[in-house]
């Protein structure tokens, strides 16, 4: 299978397997199940500690990035592991559709073959800076900026950052997702670039370029992220597009070679129901249901996410990214 | 009687049981097939379709060769089912876009087992201009959902067939019992005919049984002309032969007196040989006539006491002769619905044997008494039976081969037996035979 990763895989192969860990917490006691999760561990411990307190199940939380949970635990086969969590749904769905999950009895909604389970949501966001924009409030939806951008009726000093689609899974999920979801992603680009654009491994280093005024935007945020800026330095501002809003779903799943399936599908069923409530409000499941500022995209959990980790669909895309985003000569 | 077939209702349960078997097999079956085949089609047009889209966008340029993979068109395939996709584009042996790995797939479509499942997979060919080798796009998606859908339709459809069957089998069931009611009707109406009522069955019967009830009409009327022939005959009888013969023992008797002392021995034998057939041939008529007389006249209350007396009173002149005592205890009257003129004969025959075989100088008494039913004892104060009483009652078997045909004890039971009671033969604790005529 020509897929882009497996071949980043063999570049980046760490001399210590424990190199690609982050961080890990112990909670309860043996036996302990095995996550292995993109969430920080800051964010995602009150849901743990109220599982362990319920259920009575110890378990080992391991911190990884998404590319490392697919290089060093799911395509590897690491064991053991009992839940991979992460919020790279392509990633996830393509191991789910390769037939590397367990498959449970259930006819709940938000999950897909009994499978791949919606743990929780993360609202996609952009974030300015309310010196060098002082007009964004005023911006309805994309092809509005990219109007006003185009038109030059305003301007956008310092220009963009965006994440690079080359270096962040997120980022390239994001990127083409706004692709298939609206024409007016690729004029957007293409007016951006013209105020100039950055592209930039890490959320932290695009949050860090807007508070510092090195950029006016950051275009496609996780809203936690955001919002945790937002709430300490005035300077930044949250910009919702009216249009629509990208809700990247968190996903779960239980590898076939686990050993402790039942505990592992009962962390995640605890998850999904009584464990939202240790979620912060936005990224509960419920949010799907519940009325928002703007129209909600999650991205659905669909087989046809596995297209663009095709190495040929990828190397069109960037091919297209990278017309769009050339600076100007 | 032949032994019976299996009943008719077993048999038509069992019938329908296997026709049930096979019904719902069939129908399990046919949905299964019909349904597998029509989602499987629906499943390969949308593959198809799929792969369609992909090979139309096929374009072809110096060395290098372009096509979509439409992320809205795999979204559709999902949105339809929940299944999983594989994928591959392929130029002769290189895989341009997809899986590495998929199974050959013969013809246009294929069902395969991929990654542990049962995946579908359609494939297209798009030729491209010479020298370019043509673009093969194969396209496969899991059948779980499919499958359990044909099977959920296949188990409801065996479902329906049970409960259709169910009804049809109630229905039919109950038109069994309906259709076997007109016999119930003639097995009650044979059953509470009177024994002499020979007349043809009218009740109206539908047509397959209506020669079933001409045969019964005409076996009962056949029957009925022969028994009538047969009571002709018994009464003539009694009427031609009795009086000659009695003339002829009487004849006997008198020329006794008359003859010379020479032949005097020869004419005796020939007088006991006449009186003994003259006992028989009555007692023959008597036992016929007792068989064949009409059943209307039989039953009624007649006071028992008034007919053992006038019984008694007949025998006295023999037992006078035969210097036997005769007796009669009981109640003074006991009424009791019986045959009178069986119950006579039987009586006679019983009080004869009771004198013949008592021996001279002996007792012979009847009790009547009223227990469950009717008991009439009759005791002799003899040497008693010998041997098993029971023979006695066959016809013709006698203890004493020259004093009667063994016709009597044989009567008096045929008697006892048509009037559903019995008789017991046995010798008495203290003395002499004891024979037990019980009637209900």
């Amino acid at each position: 299978m020509r897929f882009l990763f497996a071949i980043t895989l063999l570049l980046s192969w760490p001399v210590h397997a424990s190199e690609w860990i982050e961080d890990t917490l112990t909670l309860g006691t043996e036996p302990r199940i095995q996550i292995y999760g993109t969430h920080d561990i800051d964010a995602i411990r009150p849901v743990l500690e109220a599982f362990v307190a319920a259920r009575s199940i110890g378990l080992d939380y391991v911190s990884v990035s998404s590319k490392d949970l697919d290089q060093h635990v799911v395509q590897p086969r690491l064991s053991p592991v009992d839940v991979v969590f992460s919020s790279a749904v392509d990633l996830q769905m393509k191991a789910v559709n390769d037939g590397l999950a367990y498959s449970f009895e259930t006819s709940e909604d938000l999950q897909w073959r009994g499978s791949l389970f919606q743990i929780s949501l993360e609202p996609i966001v952009s974030l300015y800076n309310t010196e060098l924009l002082p007009w964004a409030a005023q911006v309805s939806d994309r092809a509005d900026l990219a109007r006003r951008l185009r038109e030059r009726t305003l301007a956008m000093p310092q220009g963009a950052v965006v994440y690079d689609p080359n270096l962040s899974g997120l980022g390239y999920l994001l990127a083409t997702q706004d692709s298939e979801q609206s024409d007016s992603f690729w004029s957007l680009i293409e007016a951006i670039s013209e105020s100039g654009i950055s592209q930039l491994c890490c959320s932290s280093d695009m949050l860090h370029k807007v508070q510092t005024g090195q950029a006016a935007l950051a275009y496609n945020l996780l809203e936690s992220y955001a919002l945790e800026r937002v709430s300490f330095d005035p300077s930044v501002e949250i910009l919702r597009f009216g249009d629509y809003q990208l809700v990247v779903p968190r996903t779960a799943w239980v590898p076939k070679w686990s050993t402790r399936a039942q505990d592992a599908f009962e962390f995640i069923q605890f998850v999904r129901t009584e464990g939202q409530n240790a979620l912060p409000e936005r990224n509960r499941l419920k949010q799907l249901s519940t009325p928002q500022l703007a129209p909600l995209k999650p991205i659905r959990l669909s087989p046809a996410l596995i297209l663009y980790l095709d190495s040929y669909k990828h190397r069109r895309f960037m091919r297209r990214w990278n017309a769009a985003t050339r600076p100007l000569d | 009687m032949s032994k019976p077939s299996p009943s008719i209702r077993r048999r038509l349960i069992g019938q329908l049981l296997i026709v049930f078997a096979i019904f719902v097999v069939a129908a399990y079956w046919v949905t299964r097939t019909i349904a597998l085949n029509n989602l499987q089609n629906a499943q390969d047009q949308a593959l198809l379709s799929v792969a369609q889209v992909i090979a139309d966008s096929v374009v072809a340029s110096p060395g290098d060769v372009l096509f979509e993979l439409p992320y809205p068109a795999f979204d559709v395939l999902s949105y339809q089912a929940p299944e999983s996709i594989y994928y591959q584009i392929k130029q002769g042996s290189e895989v341009l876009a997809g899986y590495e790995n998929l199974p050959r797939i013969i013809g246009d479509r294929a069902t395969q087992t991929y990654i542990d499942q049962s995946v579908r997979f359609v494939q297209l060919q798009k030729p491209l201009t010479a020298p370019q080798m043509p673009v093969t796009i194969t396209l496969g998606q899991t059948q779980d959902s499919l499958r359990y859908t044909v099977n959920s339709l296949a188990i409801r459809s065996a479902l329906y067939a049970i409960a259709g069957f169910l009804l049809i089998a109630a229905a039919a069931y109950a038109g069994v019992i309906n259709s076997l009611l007109p016999l119930r009707r003639i097995e009650k109406n044979l059953k509470n005919r009177n024994p002499e009522d020979f007349s043809p069955m009218t009740d109206s019967v539908p047509r397959e049984i209506e020669t079933l009830v001409d045969s019964l009409n005409q076996s009962m009327a056949q029957h009925k002309a022969l028994l009538d022939q047969t009571r002709q005959l018994i009464a003539q009888s009694t009427h031609q032969i009795k009086t000659p013969i009695a003339s002829l023992s009487a004849e006997a008797d008198l020329l006794l007196d008359r003859v010379p002392a020479d032949v005097r021995a020869d004419v005796s034998n020939l007088a006991v040989h006449a009186r003994q057939t003259s006992r028989l041939v009555s007692q023959l008529l008597t036992h016929a006539s007792l068989t064949y007389r009409k059943g209307s006249e039989r039953l009624r209350p007649v006071d028992v006491v008034v007919l053992a007396r006038q019984v008694l009173d007949s025998f006295e002149i023999v037992a006078e002769q035969a210097e036997v005592e005769l007796s009669l205890h009981g109640p003074a009257s006991l009424v009791h619905t019986i045959d009178p003129i069986g119950v006579r004969e039987a009586l006679v025959c019983l009080v004869d044997n009771a004198i013949k075989y008592g021996g001279r100088l002996g007792e012979v008494s009847v009790t009547l008494s009223r227990e469950t039913g009717l008991l009439i004892r009759v005791e002799d104060s003899g040497d008693g039976f010998k041997g098993d009483p029971e023979h006695l009652t066959q016809e013709f078997y006698t203890q004493h081969p020259a004093a009667g045909a063994g016709l009597g004890l044989s009567i008096a039971k045929q008697v006892a037996v048509a009037g559903a009671g019995h008789l017991k033969l046995y010798n008495s604790p203290t003395q002499g035979a004891r024979c037990d005529f019980y009637l209900p």
